[in-house]
């Protein structure tokens, strides 16, 4: 009599234990979902931040040259074939080796009274293939000297 | 024996308040960061549309100051308005937006950009529903 009351106990407390682990797989399951969908957030949030700032670089600079130079730091920069490349950290720091690759084309035409610039601007990480945010802008330099 | 149905009903109990606990957690946590997840879908849209219309408003103003450079007057340059000596222009952006440029005769056969700003048309939903009359 007292071993099957020990039995049914035992029983009893594995069932809700199993039970328990089986609640707190479903729970860490929706806990790392909302961890993972954070973390999007951040890098969207980032991203967008990251292409604004590079739209208002380009409005600021009257050449190529001088958006290379507004955007350099700590060596982040790569210049390439009709763009250039800027890279920035997780904490949106320029950095040689950065977590987020922004890359604006620079596009520039004649017009008759100055020029118009042209750009796209493309924010990725260096974990995504596809790019978080992309936009595109202009910039008119009004007989080349400010807009 | 009923020293053993006390300890698993206490037992029980126990997991069932942190089951709950955890649950309305977990809860939380996901419905934040579904909302942050959106919030950040909303500005990555709205920073898109800016600078498009920024684009838009780039072009024209290049394309009205090749006109002004051909010999236009500011005031006839086409699609704009003129009110208190600023010569508007208004772009259409999306269903609700625009983009507005004004600009000024500087007196020198030039102008000064004197506007530049993108404008919402909004209007506050003033119907408020059925409610209770009491």
């Amino acid at each position: 009599m007292m071993r099957r009351g020990h039995t049914a106990f035992y029983l009893s407390t594995l069932l809700l234990l199993l039970l328990f682990v089986g609640v707190l797989a479903v729970l860490t399951g929706v806990f790392s979902q909302a961890q993972r969908k954070s973390a999007e957030a951040r890098e969207l949030t980032t991203a967008t931040a990251l292409a604004r700032n590079a739209a208002e670089a380009l409005s600021a600079a009257h050449d190529e040259t001088e958006l290379a130079h507004i955007l350099r730091e700590n060596d982040n920069i790569q210049q390439e074939e009709g763009g250039i490349c800027a890279f920035y950290d997780q904490a949106q720091q320029p950095s040689a080796e950065g977590f987020y690759r922004v890359h604006l084309t620079y596009e520039p035409q004649s017009t008759p009274g100055g020029t118009l610039v042209r750009s796209t601007i493309t924010v990725e990480t260096e974990k995504g293939t596809q790019p978080l945010c992309s936009l595109s802008t202009a910039v008119y330099i009004r007989g080349g000297q400010e807009p | 024996m009923r020293q053993n149905t006390k300890q698993i009903g206490i037992l029980g109990v126990l997991l069932l308040a942190v089951t709950v606990c955890l649950s309305v957690l977990a809860v939380l946590a996901l419905t934040t960061a579904e909302a942050d997840r959106r919030l950040a879908e909303r500005n990555r849209e709205v920073t898109v549309q800016t600078y498009t219309q920024e684009r838009e408003a780039q072009i024209w103003l290049s394309e009205a100051d090749g006109q002004m450079k051909s010999g236009t007057v500011l005031a006839e340059l086409p699609g704009t308005q003129t009110h208190n000596g600023i010569t508007l222009k208004m772009l259409q952006g999306g269903e609700n937006e625009a983009f507005v440029i004004g600009l000024t005769d500087d007196g020198a056969g030039s102008y000064r950009v004197v506007l530049w700003k993108p404008v919402t048309d909004w209007a506050p939903n003033t119907d408020i529903g059925t409610l209770w009359a009491g």
